[in-house]
């Protein structure tokens, strides 16, 4: 799973995998949460929620337009500690405020896991309803395992991955503003502490901070 | 004489009431995990099942094992829809007990 791409990895059926994700922009004081929602129908389909939120230190807090996502595994090759997986994106973006309009959206997300690595690809179109300017966004992501060199014998023990990302976002009438991400990964069972730093490769160069924490939501039925 | 019959007894049936008390253990290959976090949704997955009284991951492997308890049955076939619906592959079921 990368720190700002998509990913075609699984959440398991009735269980929701929720993250919270925090960006700081020092050049533009600005500093904004994410808070996602990964949400099981099926081994294959799973929707996707993201609530965007703008805490302005100098002005007001404002809420995002909210991101929802249908996503559909495809393709999917699996094999002892590998899996190659293709999914479809689709759904709309609803705005928050009745100033704003909507999106359409539609993409595609591939991940490729070998060994110690894992490779992330995607790409997400979003025509703007009205007068709401077309969007799109890619990121390619590659992450490797830094430790464990092996995993035990049984058992889910934590791990260190380093992340390394490239990604661009467009929105019409400007240019696509291309960005790399360096970051690492603290992966255990029950969540992942992750943090990075993001570097605009062109227009306004600014660097942003993110933090991040993910983990598993899933009610207990059995008992 | 008599006392030792009795121990001996004894001897051979502790074991095999604490066999019996630990119930079945199946493993399971699992295709398609890839880290812990990702593991984690099928463990869970797996521990819903009624009957189920632990479950450990082997992502070295690629296996999962579940002990099922002594007064409890599971089925090979719904072992493995719950391993299709958490997003993986399954594989051979064996009875390792």
């Amino acid at each position: 799973m990368g720190l700002t791409s998509f990913v075609a990895l699984p959440v398991e059926a009735g269980g929701a995998i929720v993250r919270e994700q925090l960006e700081r922009n020092d050049d533009a004081d600005r500093t904004s949460a994410l808070m996602s929602v990964a949400y099981g129908l099926s081994g294959k389909q799973t929707l996707l929620f993201g609530v965007p939120y703008r805490l302005s230190p100098g002005g007001s807090d404002q809420l995002g337009d909210v991101s929802a996502l249908y996503r559909h595994i495809a393709m999917q090759k699996d094999g002892p500690g590998r899996t190659t997986r293709v999914a479809l994106l689709a759904g709309a973006i609803v705005p928050a405020g009745s100033d704003r309009h909507g999106a359409a959206q539609a993409g595609l997300v591939a991940t490729l896991y070998r060994e110690r690595y894992e490779l992330d690809f995607d790409f997400l179109h979003q025509p703007g309803f009205a007068s709401r300017p077309d969007a799109a966004r890619y990121d390619v992501s590659w992450q490797y395992r830094l430790t464990p060199a092996e995993y035990p014998e049984w058992g889910l023990t934590s791990e260190w991955d380093v992340v390394l990302e490239l990604g661009g976002r467009y929105e019409q009438g400007n240019e696509t503003i291309h960005q790399a991400t360096a970051g690492l990964q603290w992966i255990h069972r029950k969540w992942v502490l992750e943090g990075g730093v993001i570097r605009k490769l062109n227009g306004p160069r600014d660097t942003l901070g993110l933090l991040s924490l993910r983990w598993h939501v899933a009610p207990n039925r059995k008992r | 004489m008599k006392r030792l019959l009795c121990i001996t007894l004894l001897l051979v049936c502790i074991p095999l009431a604490t066999a019996a008390d630990r119930g079945t253990v199946l493993e399971i290959d699992v295709r398609g995990m890839v880290c812990a976090f990702c593991a984690e949704g099928l463990r869970r997955k797996l521990g819903e099942l009624p009957g189920v009284a632990s479950v450990e991951i082997s992502l070295k492997h690629g296996r999962a094992r579940i002990e099922v308890e002594p007064e409890h049955e599971l089925d090979a076939g719904v072992i493995r829809q719950a391993i299709i619906d958490a997003g993986y592959t399954p594989g051979d079921v064996r009875n390792t007990t």
